[in-house]
């Protein structure tokens, strides 16, 4: 299930805080696991027992490694089993495919892997549970006994299919005891609603223009219409991506939970090293604790430090689909990084501040041209079109035509891109009468109505993480 | 776990409100879809909505179950026309003036969007025609494509957009078709025109009006005196007409249109027979559609496998027509020119029609589609023979 949906809305999640709050505390995690068992088994009925397995086996290697945890020898060894494991079940259902194609490329071979459908989810649990694995192996936080308090930190369907990725110790203590206020669920339930018509209000309906544009042949692009069109995606990923983590951490709200906020307005970036840090920050968190800091980090000079910071990006593109576009994609940001760091970085400090704005969105956006494209010629014939040599002109009816009926749309998106909205909701919210909050209130409620509208006619909602 | 109420810091009401009316929205709604009984049909949208579905292992394991479910949601769900027409008002005020592939026009026109089809589609049509042209070697063979209102009435379109799609397709086909094929050509006949109500505002059909200027200039390349506007009395049929582009778009703010049928002031007899239905008449017309939704189905009632006109009237000639909608409101004009016509459909004829040419002895062959359908209907290709 998806949290933008008629069903979840409209039925799954009234009956589940129904049963949640009339249900005794100490039954409160087995409602909310059950319920979670049942979102993540609608549309995938099969893999949720996959997911259950994952979770079972390092429930038990977190045991393991809490008996052992006096002799490392054994308690590497269980922490490799279950590295091994969880990597194993992530690489034979999202990346065989694409091995099994390139060695038969390159070494003309004629591998064949069943083509089985990706499980949903399965990229962000995989790094929930080693994540859990590692910490316990490290010491850093104690083995979960109980199993269903494991379980809920693995499967709790608000991140369950699309992050934020939670480490362990975030949560660790609000899995056993956890309070919810009346103004705490209220702020969570706002947060639901934002996150819901960032979704299906701004990213689906920017989106129609990204998919004309991409089904255009990039060759017949004007120059006007090809940056439209990415900028188009830019802002369908970015709203599409963050709306459904503010959903995810909303929902926490609402059952208890504080979950890491994902995205921090990331397009008012300076440098592409800030970027990352404001876009799917518990990505790259994850990276950083797991890989870039073990390899090294920048302990051991600038040369090492830069071929840690490329192993790490050749990994995040990579998780981001088993795909080359992804792998040149990631890698390329971790080369404006490199730069950033040897150079860049402060160069721009001695410029003013709009360079660092212009820089850091042209990078980024040629970066959604390889994420977007997943061949690498077609990408290459869309980078031609966005710099004037597709041969066809800089604007014609087509792009006029796209740009009339989209300018009030991009305004507003780049506006909700920028803090303002926020910050002149804190206005409103200072003013500490009936008034002020009724105001916040009716914009919420009128949020969640006409989100309602676009689902209920609801022709184009795509799903944006499967392939993660 | 015990639930404690405290003060929001920033402002007390709002996290409270916010709660409280998200429980009452989404639980009220809630309440609303189990307990108001389902519909059956939607008259706006025009179409059968989706009923709660069966239960079974096999389409819970595949995922089909969820996946109908979820369409039976959003069908059934309360007051959904509400919802509709807020989605489209949202949409107008941002500019938007395209929906589900419809335009909204200017002067409440709406159009329905050309999308050209796959390159190699024009010359597997051609090829068809060709094919059938050598199968019945006989026939005479018309070919006319009609342009739909987006190209005929293109300064209808909104700002920016292009109606020459449907003409520079329509153009290809009548590049590959060879001399033997009679190409009609009726833009020219509609395009003057064009100030009369010569399509429908809100459905993707021609007018009465249009299909009979039309009509003139085919019965002229076929060599027939055509009839004329005096020799009919024009009577409204309905005048609260809203067509498929209005169900399809969601626009709401579009003035009806009316039907008008041309009644021939001649008196003529004839008996149409409805071969899948295994049924007769003696109009073309049924005026009981006028009270339903599809108000265009008066013109044969809709479209059928195959039907037989037969008249007892002089005309030696006998037509054979393969056809869309567009033929259902053209064919009436043709009924006194012809001893027969034979109608055939090809999205829901299952027999052979070269065969069927051939026993009958048909004289002449009509190919009548507007360019869309041409466009997009596969079942041209089975013209080329059955079983290929």
């Amino acid at each position: 299930m998806v949290f933008s949906s008629l069903l979840f809305f409209f039925y799954f999640l009234p009956l589940t805080l129904l049963l949640y709050y009339i249900a005794p505390a100490r039954l409160k995690n087995a409602v909310l696991f059950a319920a979670s068992l049942v979102f993540y088994a609608w549309g995938e009925p099969v893999y949720v027992f996959l997911m259950l397995a994952s979770t079972a086996f390092d429930y038990a290697n977190g045991l393991l490694l809490d008996k052992f945890r006096e002799r490392r020898g054994v308690a590497r060894a269980i922490l490799l089993f279950s590295l091994a494991g969880s990597l194993g079940v992530l690489g034979f259902f999202k990346y065989a495919g694409f091995v099994a194609d390139n060695l038969n490329q390159w070494l003309g071979l004629s591998l064949s892997v069943p083509e089985l459908p990706l499980p949903v989810g399965i990229s962000f649990y995989t790094f929930q549970t080693m994540s859990y694995i590692v910490d316990v192996y490290r010491g850093k936080v104690a083995a979960q006994k109980n199993m269903l308090s494991f379980g809920l930190y693995v499967a709790m369907f608000p991140q369950l299919v699309a992050g934020p990725i939670i480490q362990y110790g975030e949560i660790a203590r609000q899995l056993v005891a956890r309070t919810v206020t009346f103004g705490q669920f209220g702020e969570g339930a706002a947060l639901l609603v934002r996150g819901l018509a960032k979704k299906v209000l701004l990213a689906n309906n920017i989106g129609l223009l990204w998919s004309d544009v991409k089904a255009t042949p990039p060759d017949e692009l004007t120059t006007f219409l090809a940056w439209l069109g990415i900028v188009a995606f830019a802002f369908q990923i970015y709203f599409d991506f963050s709306g459904y983590s503010d959903m995810a951490r909303g929902l926490g709200k609402m059952f208890g939970f504080d979950f890491m906020g994902n995205f921090r307005y990331p397009y008012m970036s300076k440098s592409i090293s800030e970027f990352w840090r404001r876009w799917h920050i518990s990505l790259g968190s994850w990276f950083r604790e797991y890989v870039y800091i073990p390899l090294g980090g920048n302990r051991a000079g600038l040369l090492r430090q830069s071929a840690n910071l490329l192993a790490v990006w050749f990994l995040t593109g990579l998780w981001h689909g088993a795909s080359w576009n992804f792998v040149i994609w990631g890698v390329y940001f971790g080369l404006f990084i490199i730069l950033e760091k040897w150079l860049l970085l402060r160069l721009l400090q001695k410029v003013h501040a709009a360079v660092g704005y212009v820089y850091t969105l042209v990078v980024v956006l040629i970066g959604w041209v390889f994420f977007e494209c997943a061949s690498l010629p077609v990408a290459w014939q869309f980078l031609r079109a966005m710099f004037g040599f597709a041969g066809q002109g800089f604007m014609d009816n087509q792009a006029l035509y796209y740009w009339s009926t989209n300018w009030l749309l991009l305004l507003v998106l780049a506006i909700c891109s920028t803090p303002l909205p926020e910050k002149a909701a804190a206005l409103l919210r200072d003013r500490r009468h009936l008034l002020g909050g009724a105001v916040a209130a009716a914009v919420h409620i009128g949020l969640l109505l006409l989100s309602t509208a676009f689902l209920v006619d609801e022709t184009y909602n795509p799903f944006l993480y499967f392939r993660f | 776990m015990k639930d404690v109420v405290i003060v929001n810091k920033a402002n007390p009401w709002e996290g409270p409100l916010v709660a409280l009316l998200l429980v009452a929205f989404t639980g009220g709604i809630l309440g609303w879809n189990l307990l108001a009984p389902d519909q059956s049909f939607s008259e706006a949208e025009n179409r059968s909505l989706k009923q709660l579905p069966m239960f079974s292992v096999h389409s819970l394991v595949t995922g089909k179950l969820a996946t109908e479910v979820e369409k039976y949601v959003a069908d059934q769900f309360a007051a959904r026309e509400f919802w509709v027409g807020l989605r489209s008002e949202v949409e107008s005020v941002l500019g938007k003036v395209e929906r589900h592939g419809v335009y909204l026009g200017r002067d409440g026109f709406l159009l329905q969007k050309f999308t050209p089809p796959a390159s190699g589609d024009a010359e597997a049509k051609a090829a068809a025609i060709h094919a059938f042209a050598d199968a019945v070697p006989s026939l005479r063979t018309y070919v006319m494509l009609v342009p739909t209102a987006q190209s005929v009435l293109a300064d209808k379109l909104p700002l920016y957009v292009s109606g020459s799609g449907e003409l520079v397709y329509r153009d290809e086909i009548r590049q590959l078709l060879d001399e033997r094929i009679a190409f009609v050509d009726v833009y020219p006949a509609l395009a003057a025109q064009r100030k009369q109500a010569i399509f429908y505002k809100t459905d993707h059909h021609w007018t009465t009006k249009g299909a009979f200027y039309a009509y003139q200039t085919l019965a002229r390349q076929m060599g027939l005196e055509p009839q004329n506007e005096e020799d009919f009395r024009i009577e409204t049929g309905s005048d609260a007409f809203y067509g498929s582009l209005y169900s399809k778009s969601g626009y709401r703010h579009v003035q009806p249109d009316s039907i008008e049928l041309y009644v021939p002031r001649a008196a003529q007899t004839y008996s149409v027979e409805f071969v899948d239905e295994q049924r007769q008449s003696h109009s073309l017309y049924e005026l009981d559609q006028l009270k339903r939704k599809d108000k265009y189905a008066v013109f044969l009632g809709g479209n059928h496998g195959l039907l037989h006109i037969r008249s007892d009237n002089q005309a030696k000639r006998k037509l054979l027509v393969v056809k869309d909608s567009y033929a259902n409101s053209l064919l009436p004009f043709l009924v006194p020119h012809f001893a027969e016509i034979a109608v055939v459909d090809l999205r829901y004829y299952e027999g052979d029609v070269s065969r069927l040419a051939r026993e009958q002895q048909y004289s002449d062959m009509l190919l009548l589609y507007n360019v869309q359908t041409f466009a997009e209907d596969p079942s041209i290709l089975a013209l080329a023979g059955q079983g290929q």
